[in-house]
């Protein structure tokens, strides 16, 4: 089996005017992947998409896709093909002419568009659709057209733009299954660009954190949340904690801290990459208790200030220090057991290895 | 943006070579005959194909020319009374056919169509017999000896006011004219403060397209001008049809900066609106 | 949408100004030049209606026949050399950067603020036998001799530059039409390439389709409603001409709308003239009947 990336992007930089909408970014995708690039938007993730399906030259560096240098190849010779946004499902073709174009334009015979489109079609689960127009067709069909439109043609590399932002969230969820699904199924590298941290974390099996054209971090989604490396990964994914920190020495493989609010903290060297400038912990990490904590945790006093429910838990705002944490409280007292109530003051509570270090 | 840097994408037609030559030639075709016009107003030869030397002899001749100028005066007091009239019949007929539904409305709607997609001369020549029908072609003083050519003018300008008009109304929502209304307005109220207001823009568009369409008749002018009214084209149609001279030259250099200005002068006009509007 | 009746005051006062005046003074005149092709001439300036059918049956006569096909084929070709020109200036404009879009769009508008006779008029002086295009032709001839004359091929090319007549013909009276109507083709592309979503080219292109299938089978179905639109915009008035047949063609450019004209300014044979040009408002209405059906054939497919 072929273990080489499917994508090597080296070195590219995409600039409009003075403008560097892709910064220096560098990256491998492996074969087989769930790939994400997620970020906030304007953070270039849309463009170095479009870099990959064609759509814009880059300015500086290069991309190969399956070893082969894309440089000057229109789009329309690329081994890849894309999920737009709008879907750009085509308003004047039926949903089977539709899926049998992209075979249509390049000459595959007849019977073989006729039986890959069927296959395609069964695969999207849109049978008895074949004959519509998309004017008669649900956001979420034409969604499934523009899939199946893709994958009909085998590529190399499925690019998807933002494919679920216009779906409702039902529909959302039902997709984002879907297309996991598809994924296992037809062994294509799936690329997706979203600002949707849920979707990244749920589909993906690798995501990349992108901000102001430059990567921050690539990693598998449990290792993103828990042990995310910068203040804006931790801040974009999720919420946090965190506690601003100052390194005041190193010694045999620790890192001693100096904590804003929690006082002197030693972490283990290797878990830092580079200068130490915060320390986060997710609230669901976050004690709230009437009781000073047990030793070996860490504590801090403070006032809950605003109680949100949700029902199965509750978020906490607690004011300690002059700052304002958040924890998550599972609600699952009993009868009799009195809740908590704004305006108490109370303890938070957590242990020193769900500190995660943060560089800036 | 300044794409210069980079390679085209593959839907940057403009960047290709061979788009900027089409679109440089087709530019020059619609532009060198009016630049020559213009720039052999002001030369020094009857002959008008060689440069000779730099004259302004023609434009002191056309202004010399009595009936030139009269004929200028008449073209312009047709171009403001129909521009005046068609904007207000036209913005009143696009308000109708927005607001109202009444038994007929597909009658009005295709008769206000009409005008503007048949043939000219088909309208200029039953305007032609209308008006000596009722004996309004020649033999009545200046300048109501305009008036068939006005009527003729309006009669072609404000259906597509009315056009421009009701697409702006279409943008508008009801809710405003309902909120003014609740807040005690009453119809005129809330036309005057709400409705034209917000109308504006696509008023004063109209009323440009009218005064264009005004400028820029033959047609409609030509049929229902009496033997004795004299206006531009027509005095320039005689002119031309007795050969180009530098005099035609100059005098249609002098429209076209006429019209040039009184479009600018309405697009500035237009502007700060489109401004406010954005807000 | 209110019913008139909710506030007829309101309702009649928007109406009736517009609807009265053009009752009064379009469709009036209109019926008048219909009823009066029923006509019989009873003196010099007289007419009688007698419902006679003999004015269509001389329009309908072989000679005005020959005048409405001519017409309409000058017509037809003008309209296609628009289109020909034109979707490649509207395509370029549509895809321009924002930045010089509205210059180019002005540039494209910019000719309507010239008065038509003005437009044509300026043809004359670039067509004439001593006009600027024979100039640049004899320019070019000029050069090219010097080039060819060493090799010895010098006479190839004659011995004297000969200007090619290209006023007062039927190619002048095509090429003004174009010159006038062009950009009348290039709004309506225009107006629908801009709303063209830039996704579905992509999308034809991501497929595999080159530049040129993406055209066929995706831009010109989705510009189709432009394209009707400007093939209408541009055929109805060629067909109706008579200033630009008249300045720019020759004795054999007489199109219909010269010879309606002539009728009722001229000739003074008012009833052929009217028959002559409601025969050229039911070729229109053709025309628009045709255009109605064609878009109605594209939105029932699409």
């Amino acid at each position: 089996m072929n273990r080489a990336p499917i994508v090597r992007i080296e070195g590219v930089t995409k600039r409009f005017g003075d403008f560097a909408a892709v910064d220096g970014v560098s990256l491998e995708i492996p074969r087989n992947a769930f790939f994400a690039l997620l970020g906030p938007s304007g953070c270039g993730k849309t463009t170095l998409l479009r870099m990959l399906a064609g759509f814009e030259q880059p300015s500086e560096g290069r991309i190969l896709i399956d070893g082969e240098e894309m440089a000057g190849v229109p789009p329309n010779r690329r081994p890849v093909n894309m999920v737009f946004q709008s879907y750009a499902v085509f308003p004047h073709m039926t949903v089977a002419e539709n899926i049998g174009y992209g075979l249509r334009v390049t000459g595959v015979p007849r019977r073989e568009i006729e039986t890959r489109v069927a296959r395609a079609v069964a695969m999207v689960r849109l049978q008895g659709f074949e004959r519509r127009r998309p004017d008669q067709l649900s956001g979420g069909q034409k969604q499934r057209v523009a899939l199946a439109r893709a994958l009909v043609k085998e590529p190399k590399l499925l690019l998807l733009d933002e494919p679920l932002s216009a779906l409702d969230r039902k529909l959302r969820e039902e997709m984002q299954l879907e297309l996991v699904r598809l994924q296992h199924e037809v062994g294509i590298t799936f690329v997706i660009v979203t600002h949707d941290q849920d979707e990244a974390l749920s589909m993906a099996t690798h995501i990349a954190v992108m901000n102001q054209g430059r990567i921050l971090q690539i990693s598998d989604p449990r290792t993103l949340y828990e042990r995310p490396r910068t203040r804006f990964v931790a801040d974009f994914i999720g919420q946090v904690n965190v506690f601003d920190a100052r390194p005041t020495g190193r010694r045999d493989g620790i890192v001693r801290l100096a904590v804003e609010g929690l006082g002197e903290i030693e972490i283990p060297a290797e878990e830092t990459a580079g200068e130490v400038v915060a320390l986060a912990v997710r609230p669901e990490k976050v004690q709230v208790r009437e009781s000073p904590p047990p030793p070996g945790t860490l504590g801090i006093e403070g006032r809950i200030g605003q109680i949100a429910y949700f029902g199965d838990h509750s978020r906490i705002f607690v004011e300690a220090g002059g700052r304002r944490l958040v924890c998550i409280h599972h609600n699952r007292s009993r009868a009799g057991e009195a809740p908590l109530r704004e305006g108490e003051s109370c303890y938070l509570s957590f242990r020193p290895e769900d500190l995660v270090p943060l560089s800036s | 943006m300044a794409e210069r840097r980079s390679a085209p994408g593959p839907l940057d037609y403009t960047r290709r070579l061979w788009l900027r030559a089409w679109l440089a030639a087709t530019f020059l075709f619609l532009y060198a005959p009016i630049v020559i016009l213009v720039v052999f107003s002001f030369n020094d030869s009857r002959r008008n194909i060689v440069w000779r030397g730099f004259t302004t002899e023609y434009y002191a001749k056309a202004i010399a020319n009595d009936s030139l100028i009269e004929a200028f005066t008449n073209s312009l007091i047709v171009a403001f009374v129909s521009t005046l009239v068609s904007t207000v019949l036209g913005t009143l007929l696009a308000l109708a056919l927005w607001r109202f539904r009444f038994p007929g409305k597909p009658l009005v709607e295709g008769a206000n169509a009409l005008p503007i997609v048949i043939p000219e001369i088909c309208m200029g020549v039953s305007l032609l017999v209308f008006f000596s029908s009722i004996g309004l072609m020649g033999g009545i003083p200046w300048p109501a000896s305009l008036t068939p050519i006005v009527i003729g003018h309006i009669a072609f300008s404000f259906p597509f006011v009315a056009v421009v008009v009701r697409a702006r109304l279409e943008g508008f929502d009801r809710s405003l004219e309902e909120a003014s209304k609740d807040l005690g307005a009453s119809e005129w109220q809330t036309l005057r403060h709400v409705m034209i207001p917000f109308l504006k823009p696509g008023i004063v568009a109209g009323a440009l397209l009218a005064m264009t369409l005004s400028l820029d008749d033959f047609v409609i002018t030509f049929f229902t001008s009496g033997p004795e009214t004299i206006t531009f084209p027509i005095k320039i149609y005689s002119m031309v049809r007795f050969g180009a001279t530098p005099e035609v030259n100059a005098a249609s250099t002098v429209l076209i900066v006429i019209t040039l200005l009184l479009t600018v002068i309405a697009m500035r006009m237009q502007a700060p609106d489109r401004k406010g509007e954005r807000r | 949408m209110d019913s008139w009746r909710s506030a007829p005051w309101v309702f009649w006062t928007f109406l009736l100004p517009g609807g009265l005046w053009l009752l009064l003074f379009f469709l009036v005149p209109l019926a008048m030049v219909w009823v009066l092709a029923f006509g019989e001439r009873a003196g010099p300036v007289e007419i009688v209606v007698t419902w006679t059918l003999d004015n269509y049956r001389q329009a309908l006569e072989p000679i005005y026949l020959g005048l409405f096909w001519k017409s309409f084929r000058i017509a037809a070709l003008a309209t296609a050399i628009c289109l020909l020109v034109g979707f490649p200036v509207a395509l370029a404009v549509s895809f321009a950067p924002a930045r010089v879009k509205p210059v180019l769009l002005m540039l494209v508008i910019l000719p309507f603020w010239t008065n038509l006779l003005i437009r044509t008029y300026s043809m004359i002086a670039v067509l004439r036998t001593k006009g600027y295009l024979n100039f640049g032709l004899e320019y070019l001839w000029t050069g090219a001799k010097a080039i060819l004359a060493p090799l010895g091929l010098g006479d190839l090319l004659g011995e004297r530059f000969v200007p090619l007549s290209l006023l007062y013909n039927n190619t002048a009276v095509v090429f003004g039409i174009v010159y006038v109507y062009l950009p009348f083709m290039v709004l309506p592309l225009y107006a629908t390439l801009e709303k063209l979503d830039r996704s579905l080219i992509e999308a034809s292109l991501d497929l595999g389709a080159s530049q040129i299938r993406t055209f066929f089978a995706v831009i010109v179905p989705l510009a189709w409603p432009g394209i009707v639109s400007g093939i209408i915009l541009v055929f109805i008035p060629a067909l109706g001409t008579f200033l630009i047949s008249d300045l720019l063609g020759g004795p054999d450019s007489q199109l219909i709308g010269n010879v309606i004209e002539r009728q009722f300014k001229a000739a003074n044979n008012i009833p052929l003239g009217a028959a002559l040009s409601f025969l050229l408002l039911y070729m229109t209405f053709l025309a628009l009947a045709l255009r109605a059906w064609l878009a109605g054939r594209r939105t029932g497919r699409g």
